[in-house]
């Protein structure tokens, strides 16, 4: 009631006067990626995909350092993992591990499709990532990563939650044509919260058979189930988004083949089509549950089978059959493959030594993996230690290597294209941002230019406005502050500058002349729409335009 | 006044039946013979879901080992007397602690409204195990006056007085009182109804809405229009009390013998050509009587009075089943027990039909049961011992109410809700895309991130809500989720929304690891607002805001 009249229309309504874009009708645009830019977030070709690992993977299992074997093997009664360890014949080598000369790093054996994706060079695998004083709640140890809390501090809204904040201000009374962030499943992820409400929405999802909801269970033929469709119905409608994801699910499709009874791929799949449908969200968040393996997560006598080897083959076997789908895809803002990048995460790692009951109890770190076109493909950081060499025993938990917020924090300086100091604020830190060639990326601290995405971590301008852009006369874009036209009839031109929110930042005549040698409104960074008209015909173009 | 159309509720039900719910539908097919069957925690809560805002947790255990005739003679035991309503403002002219209806310092309109919205709602609140404010929301619907409309709040208050008084009582009696009601005099006219040029907006409304109904259940009229003539004739003389320039003197009515139209009235074949006429102008006041009664020797009065309890109090689908064994004894017993309600509401709060399976949970909860249920069910609990403070609350929590299109007070017409009489929808007009959102926000105002005063916060202690209702056995993961279901939902839900709810609390963990977090969360003994227990917090709301949002949470 507060909220829902406010779509669609109000992100332009501030200008009052007509606006033609790119020569289209504005109604037929309403749709397009260009018109999304206007009310969107910075980037709404750029795309984030968070997968949850439920209950604590146990990292050791999942990304196994072979050097350790002579330590893993031994018994678990002196600190090993003998009972539950894959045979080292069997572990799939990724490579060579530059960092520190070690022995090599490989993935258990049931991530064949993983691996493969890594020697395709689309994954990166990040070694010892967590936060001091880690909690061994599996309730806090979430809360922290979704929070992007210290240990010891306590936060309400979400990292993500607050970025988006800090993108769309004014959140409450213009609410964007889109959701910003989409967690699959019945609760929108607390990574959303943001400081009034949570910036996310939960979507069931429609392609899996298996997959429950609260509102899914056929009602009964009876008067009571004859009110509770009508309720049901009227949930499903009073969604404000219910009509663009509609419209996004049926304009999108799937090229790929996702394995079968994998609710994991199931989720990604939606994911898939809502981004080849055009949605412009931001944030997705996937879960797969059931790491928590204290029990059983092997087979006795077959260690490269059993619980823990099924979920790993399915967490790989899905994010392939996802990558493999954005690779062979386009939507209007381009290759879908270098739009998108993905994180997996969970609350935290299993201790080294097993227990008696073939598993696994809480433990500190644990690797993550991020895929993606764009994704630095090489193995960060050093094989975990697992032997305490200074004291000559096995260590009880795996040391840190990498802060969690430190890959949030790259995420939104380099992939999300926020300026540092939003960066800073938003976690409360302060950030190394690779001026100080000093800085030594690996000690542990708080980076937000760690090197997880190619070319050095500079926002790739990607997609439909980027050719465009450049066809019709401005340039260079991506620009550092000064735009130049090209190509104009000469006379007099008035600019006006319209940025996320909608707000009219800059207007002003100039003349072709000045456009032609260049304009700098020092705008700060982030994604802008450049409306100009000729004062005399009162021709208007408007071009996209992102400040580095 | 506010009157939109010429209503005929019951015409309009009977085309609706056959358009909305399907034939083939599960319907309630018990009569009004007792009950027999177990009594159990679930047939007590269904009688104090019907009759309560939101039974809580202690007041369920405390009627399930009772049986029903037990149980049925508690909840049917009369409203308390309770204390006035106090000024909202101390600022505003009115004098603290001292019952504003009763002050004749200058009258801040305003802020009197406010008080007694807050007043109601804390009545309904903390309500006792009684029938009894359900009855009084049931009246207001039924003899509705508007307090916006009213304009003068100690009107409003001595109305509410007088429908408290007889919730349980004589429907005629109150029908005679209400007539000359100083509220519904002002509401429906009565004021400008004088000899000479009768005002017959109360008489209509006497008929149509408050006892006999337009037509019966097969269309055809119960009166014409001479009858509401002439009724309106009869309740000349009846007015406001004010001073010569239009000025309030007094919240009560009077009788003017010299605006009472004193010449016979005749009233048609429907009523047996009847004429009323008292002559001398000491009886002229009994003409009243003489009209209420004769409408109440009119079978079709009790027939329209019981279909609209059953409205309230079962279901608005009255098929020809439910007319002829519930609606037609039920309102035999009505007139032959000289129109008492509380025999014909014990007759049916102990019979088969009420507790049919197929009767339970098939009403949409209003938006007072879901705002007070919730709150009352929730276990949140208003600063009591700062009256001030707590109506201030009260009214933020009215907001709420009338953003989900219950005004309490402010009806949106003389026919009250249109959830109870209007074709097609009637209950389901409640929740649309709208008001579904804003019943979603105010579960996560309740349940997350509460109604502030300007010193006091109010907001559900989950946790504390966890231990109250699984007593204790909170730390059982199985426990919590099938108690929570018990209370909240009217019927059972599957086995799969179980797992389902389970699963935001769980994320695929198996069930010791609840215990696990739940013992170290309650071990640590944590403030209810400290920061170190929002992990715990922050799952309980996401579990709470669910059962909220789920469709079964809507229905009573």
């Amino acid at each position: 009631m507060k909220r829902r009249n406010f779509l669609k229309t109000t992100s332009l309504s501030a200008l009052s006067i007509p606006i033609v874009l790119n020569g289209l009708p504005f109604t037929s645009l309403a749709n397009s990626p260009f018109y999304k830019a206007l009310g969107n977030a910075a980037y709404p070709d750029r795309v984030m995909v968070l997968i949850q690992l439920n209950g604590g993977n146990d990292g050791l299992n999942t990304v196994i350092p072979i050097e350790m074997y002579p330590h893993l093997t031994k018994s678990n009664s002196q600190g090993g993992r003998s009972n539950i360890l894959v045979d080292e014949n069997d572990v799939l080598k990724l490579m060579y591990n530059s960092i520190d000369q070690s022995p090599g790093t490989g993935l258990h054996p049931a991530m064949s499709a993983l691996s493969n994706l890594f020697t395709n060079g689309q994954l990166n695998v990040m070694q010892g990532v967590g936060y001091p004083n880690p909690s061994f709640s599996h309730f806090r140890a979430t809360d922290i990563w979704l929070s992007g809390s210290d240990s010891n501090t306590y936060e309400q809204t979400g990292w993500a939650g607050r970025f988006l904040d800090h993108e769309h201000p004014n959140y409450l009374t213009t609410p964007p044509a889109n959701p910003l962030a989409i967690t699959i499943g019945s609760i929108s992820s607390n990574a959303y919260k943001g400081t009034q409400l949570n910036m996310g929405m939960a979507v069931q999802n429609p392609t899996a058979s298996g997959y429950f909801s609260g509102n899914i269970d056929t009602a009964p033929n009876s008067i009571y189930g004859y009110e509770l469709e009508h309720i049901r119905k009227i949930a499903q409608q009073s969604n404000d988004y219910a009509a663009s994801l509609a419209t996004a699910y049926a304009n999108g499709q799937n090229a790929a083949t996702y394995p079968s009874n994998n609710s994991l791929a199931d989720q990604l799949k939606t994911v898939a089509r809502l981004i080849s449908g055009d949605l412009g969200t931001n944030f997705y968040m996937v879960n797969m549950g059931s790491f928590d393996t204290h029990n059983d997560q092997v087979n006795s006598g077959d260690t490269k089978t059993g619980w823990h080897a099924n979920q790993l083959q399915q967490l790989a076997e899905a994010i392939n059959a996802f990558q493999t789908d954005l690779n062979s895809m386009t939507n209007s803002y381009g290759a879908m493959q270098d739009q998108v990048f993905g994180m997996t995460f969970s609350e935290f790692g299993r201790t080294i030594k097993s227990n008696n009951t073939n598993g696994t109890d809480h433990g500190t770190t644990a690797p993550m993996f991020l895929f993606g076109n764009k994704i630095n493909p090489t193995v960060l950081g050093k094989n975990p230690e697992v032997w305490d060499s200074a004291q000559g025993q096995m260590k009880s938990d795996l040391d840190m290597q990498f802060d969690f917020r430190s890959i949030y924090a790259t995420a939104l300086y380099q992939w999300f294209g926020l300026n540092k100091g939003a960066v800073d604020s938003l976690f409360g830190k302060t950030f190394e941002d690779g001026t100080n060639p000093s800085q030594n990326i690996y000690d542990g601290g708080f980076h937000c230019n760690l090197p997880i995405f190619l070319n050095g971590g500079i926002p790739i301008a990607t997609g439909v406005e980027e050719g465009k852009i450049s066809a019709s006369g401005i340039y260079p874009n991506p620009s550092l502050g000064l735009i130049k036209y090209q190509g104009l009839q000469s006379g007099t031109y008035q600019l006006q500058v319209i940025n996320n929110d909608g707000k009219l930042v800059h207007d002003k005549q100039y003349s072709s002349t000045e456009m032609e040698n260049g304009l700098n409104f020092g705008l700060p960074r982030g994604t802008y729409t450049i409306i100009y008209s000729n004062t005399k015909n009162k021709q208007q173009r408007s071009d996209r335009i992102l400040i580095q | 006044m506010n009157r939109k159309s010429f209503l005929t509720p019951f015409k309009n039900k009977r085309t609706s039946v056959t358009m909305s719910i399907p034939s083939s539908a599960n319907r309630p097919k018990g009569t009004l013979t007792p009950y027999s069957g177990g009594w159990t925690q679930k047939e007590a809560k269904h009688l104090l879901r019907a009759t309560m805002f939101g039974p809580k947790k202690i007041e369920v255990d405390t009627f399930s080992p009772l049986g029903m005739n037990l149980s049925v003679a508690k909840i049917l035991n009369p409203l308390p007397v309770i204390v006035p309503p106090i000024s909202i403002s101390t600022t505003q002219g009115d004098i603290e602690n001292l019952p504003w209806h009763l002050s004749n310092a200058k009258v801040n309109n305003f802020n009197r409204k406010k008080s007694l919205k807050a007043w109601m709602l804390s009545n309904m609140i903390h309500q006792e195990a009684s029938i009894g404010e359900k009855m009084l929301l049931f009246w207001h619907n039924h003899f509705v006056t508007g307090m916006d409309s009213v304009d003068d709040a100690r009107f409003t208050y001595y109305y509410l007085k007088l429908l408290r008084q007889y919730s349980l009582g004589n429907v005629k009696t109150l029908t005679k009182k209400i007539s000359t009601n100083a509220a519904m005099l002002k509401y429906l006219s009565g004021d400008s109804n004088v000899k000479g040029s009768p005002n017959e907006n109360y008489a209509r409304e006497l008929m149509e809405l408050f006892t006999i109904g337009a037509v019966d259940k097969d269309g055809n009229p119960n009166y014409i229009e001479k009858d509401v003539e002439e009724a309106a004739r009869v309740l000349t003389g009846w007015k406001t009390i004010k001073s010569g320039n239009g000025t309030i003197l007094s919240p009560h009515s009077t009788f003017d013998a010299n605006k009472h139209d004193n010449q016979p009235k005749q009233f048609s074949a429907h009523f047996k050509n009847k004429i009323i006429h008292r002559v001398l102008p000491t009886d002229y006041q009994k003409e009243l009587d003489d009209l209420i009664d004769m409408i109440f020797t009119r079978e079709e009065t009790a027939l329209f009075i019981v279909r609209q309890v059953y409205a309230w109090f079962v279901h608005y689908d009255i098929d020809a089943f439910t007319e002829q064994n519930i609606i037609t004894p039920l309102a035999k017993q009505l007139r032959d027990g000289n129109y008492e309600i509380k025999p014909v509401l014990e007759t049916l709060l102990k019979s088969q039909h009420f507790y049919d399976q197929f009767a339970r949970g098939t009403s949409v909860k209003t938006p007072a049961d879901y705002v007070v249920g919730s709150i009352r069910q929730l276990e949140v609990n208003l600063p009591l011992n700062f009256p001030i403070e707590s109506y201030h609350l009260l009214y933020k929590i009215d907001e709420h109410l009338r953003d989900m299109q219950m005004d309490i007070l402010n009806p949106p017409n003389v026919a009250g809700w249109s959830a109870f009489y209007q074709s097609p929808g009637y209950y389901q007009i409640w929740i649309n895309t709208a008001t579904y959102q804003v019943r979603s926000e105010f579960g996560q105002t309740l349940l997350k991130n509460g109604i502030y005063s300007p010193t006091q916060r109010f907001k559900a202690d989950l946790p504390k809500f966890l231990n109250l209702v699984t007593n204790l056995q909170a730390s059982d993961i199985n426990v919590v989720i099938d108690s929570c279901c018990e209370l909240l939902f009217p019927l059972d839900i599957t086995a799969n929304q179980k797992q389902y709810l389970k699963e935001i609390l769980l994320q695929g963990l198996p069930d010791f690891e609840w215990t696990v977090e739940w013992t170290q969360f309650t071990l640590a003994n944590i403030q209810p607002d400290s920061p170190s227990g929002y992990a715990m917090r922050k799952k309980l709301e996401d579990f709470f805001i669910e059962i909220f949002n789920m469709a079964e949470y809507h229905l009573n």
